[in-house]
């Protein structure tokens, strides 16, 4: 009886943490990768992503944050323009080759860069890019990309949404989650 | 084991399924029919482009020159056969942002060129020719026939896995037939059949005969994709849309002799080439494709326009400032030595053009060469007080001065 209880408890504990979408139980802390944030509460984490996290709240069309990386020195790493990422680069130089990279992106029509600044994100010097384009089907999205060069990578962190309501509306849960990013040192 | 009898009446039931499905594929050129009447299912294809186009228009990507606009029209209008004069308000011409080498046909008659394309030919006969194979697909009226050939694939395919369905005594039976049906259609769903390229380069050859244009060019231009193809520095493959083409190699070989059968014309040298008109208006696009060029990372494409456009106009601060962004971009050894020296020219020839000078200062600036980086950085800024890059800027500014500081 014994056994078969710890059996389906098991099982139940499984099949909860394999679950794709999890949701963020009050403002929970977050460390991964020698790096700290707090997660917005409310908000879904996607579990089997490719990225080092992805978030949404409504449905990852309408907003999302995400923080991904590229690989230093790695070929292909753009895919579309075929840059190298170089170890020497200025954050200035890398936020170019992004908005080279989304430029010759044929998913990204309208591409208009509204703002390119450089940033100080815990400690790092990095690049804030403020963008705006159009999908294929037409509809509006506005992002927002921090980038910094960390050992091996080119760690960026995104907002994306559509920017129609969903932008504006919750801008601020990520501007929290940037000031509570922290890279461990 | 089937009987005789049986067998005949699966014969007769497939020839006549086979039969009732077929689309006709006798699709006769615009111009054989009098008044052109698009059919049926070709109104839905020209319905369909039209949405598409729509997307296009707004996508940014369109290049908006209105002096080489009104040229090309112009000339695809000239060059359509007397017999198809009548759709000339349905051609048109548009030039797209995009660097590598293609153009493309949409049955409905509208056409896109890359500027990519526009920047690595050399001459009108050159145009000419590409032109002239774009329009035959419109004008033989291609996409149908293929769209049409492709339905009755899949029928033919539905037909048998029927039949073999009703032989087999199954109701329900997953045929290996309809799955290769299945298969076939979709290896078969893009672009023109090898024929009508074919015919297409047949189509480019004549335009070049009826307008007077020197044939040896449609050869020539084949041999421009062919190089830019073997270009690994461009670090680009087959463009999607000439996936179908025959090899390069092949439509030399044929275009070639197409050439020994019109062998006067094509030794005639004073058949028109037109590279004077062609390069005044194709020459601001040259810097402009450069730029894309750069961008992704096609190098000798990007110098290859360069060379081209200097020759127009050989003292152009533009150009050695892409020069320099080649060398800038290109991560080879040396190469940083070559930018400074292009972008130092592009100053000397205009002390004015300001991207040249940040791009020195940003040299300078991670090379440790503090005095030269802020003199550049700060000759920038006075001329374009309000760049848009003037927070970064300001950033190597504080930098050096903490650099100066910390040396004092």
């Amino acid at each position: 009886m014994k056994i078969k209880l710890l059996f389906i408890l098991s099982l139940a504990l499984l099949v909860c943490g394999c679950a794709p979408w999890q949701i963020v139980q009050n403002s929970r802390q977050w460390r991964y990768l020698g790096f700290e944030a707090t997660l917005p509460a409310g908000w879904m984490k996607l579990n089997s992503s490719p990225d080092i996290l992805f978030l949404s709240k409504d449905g990852e069309l309408l907003q999302s944050i995400r923080i991904f990386r590229y690989e230093i020195n790695k070929k292909n790493a753009l895919p579309i323009t075929k840059k190298i990422v170089t170890d020497n680069m200025l954050p200035q130089e890398i936020s170019e080759l992004i908005v080279n990279e989304m430029s010759l992106n044929q998913n990204k029509q309208k591409l208009k860069i509204l703002e390119n600044i450089p940033i100080d994100i815990s400690g790092e010097n990095g690049f804030k890019l403020e963008y705006v384009f159009n999908t294929p089907d037409n509809l509006k999205i506005k992002s927002v990309l921090y980038g910094f060069k960390k050992d091996k990578f080119i760690y960026l962190i995104q907002y994306q949404a559509t920017e129609q309501f969903y932008f504006d509306k919750d801008v601020v849960v990520f501007d929290d989650f940037i000031k509570s990013f922290k890279v461990l040192r | 084991m089937i009987n005789r009898t049986k067998f005949f009446d699966f014969i007769i039931i497939f020839l006549i399924l086979l039969v009732s499905s077929c689309a006709s594929l006798d699709v006769k050129p615009i111009g054989n029919q009098g008044n052109f009447i698009k059919e049926p299912d070709e109104e839905r294809i020209w319905k369909r482009c039209t949405e598409e186009q729509e997307i296009i228009a707004r996508s940014g990507w369109i290049y908006n020159d209105a002096n080489l606009n009104a040229y090309l029209n112009g000339l695809v209008v000239k060059m359509l056969p007397e017999d198809v004069k009548a759709m000339s308000s349905t051609v048109k011409i548009f030039v797209i942002k995009n660097p590598n080498i293609n153009a493309c046909m949409y049955p409905n008659g509208v056409m896109y060129v890359h500027t990519g394309l526009l920047a690595n030919i050399n001459d009108e006969a050159q145009l000419v020719s590409i032109l002239g194979h774009e329009l035959t697909h419109f004008i033989n009226r291609h996409t149908l026939k293929q769209f049409r050939n492709q339905i009755n694939k899949s029928a033919f395919f539905a037909t048998v896995s029927m039949v073999a369905t009703s032989a087999s005594g199954l109701t329900t039976h997953p045929t290996d037939f309809s799955s290769l049906g299945m298969y076939s259609l979709v290896s078969s769903v893009s672009g023109y059949s090898r024929e009508q390229e074919r015919e297409a380069d047949k189509g480019g050859f004549e335009a070049l005969l009826r307008g007077g244009y020197s044939l040896p060019e449609s050869v020539k231009v084949i041999e421009i994709f062919e190089e830019d193809y073997k270009d690994d520095k461009n670090k680009i493959r087959v463009p999607y849309a000439f996936l179908d083409h025959p090899t390069n190699q092949a439509r030399i070989k044929y275009l070639k002799k197409l050439c020994k059968l019109y062998e006067a014309e094509a030794n005639d040298k004073s058949r028109l080439v037109g590279e004077e008109v062609y390069s005044k208006n194709t020459w601001d696009l040259l810097l402009d494709n450069a730029n894309l060029d750069i961008r992704a990372s096609r190098f000798n494409s990007a110098n290859r326009a360069i060379e081209k456009y200097s020759k127009l106009s050989p003292q152009n601060a533009k150009a050695y400032y892409y020069l320099g962004e080649i060398f800038s971009n290109s991560n080879e050894k040396d190469d940083q030595t070559k930018a400074i020296e292009n972008y130092k020219k592009s100053i000397e020839l205009n002390k004015d053009f300001p991207f040249s000078h940040r791009d020195l200062g940003i040299i300078y600036y991670k090379n440790k060469l503090s005095d030269e980086a802020r003199s550049e950085f700060e000759k920038y800024l006075t001329l374009v007080p309000d760049a848009e890059d003037k927070k970064y800027i300001v950033t190597y500014l504080d930098e050096l001065k903490k650099r100066k500081g910390d040396k004092e």
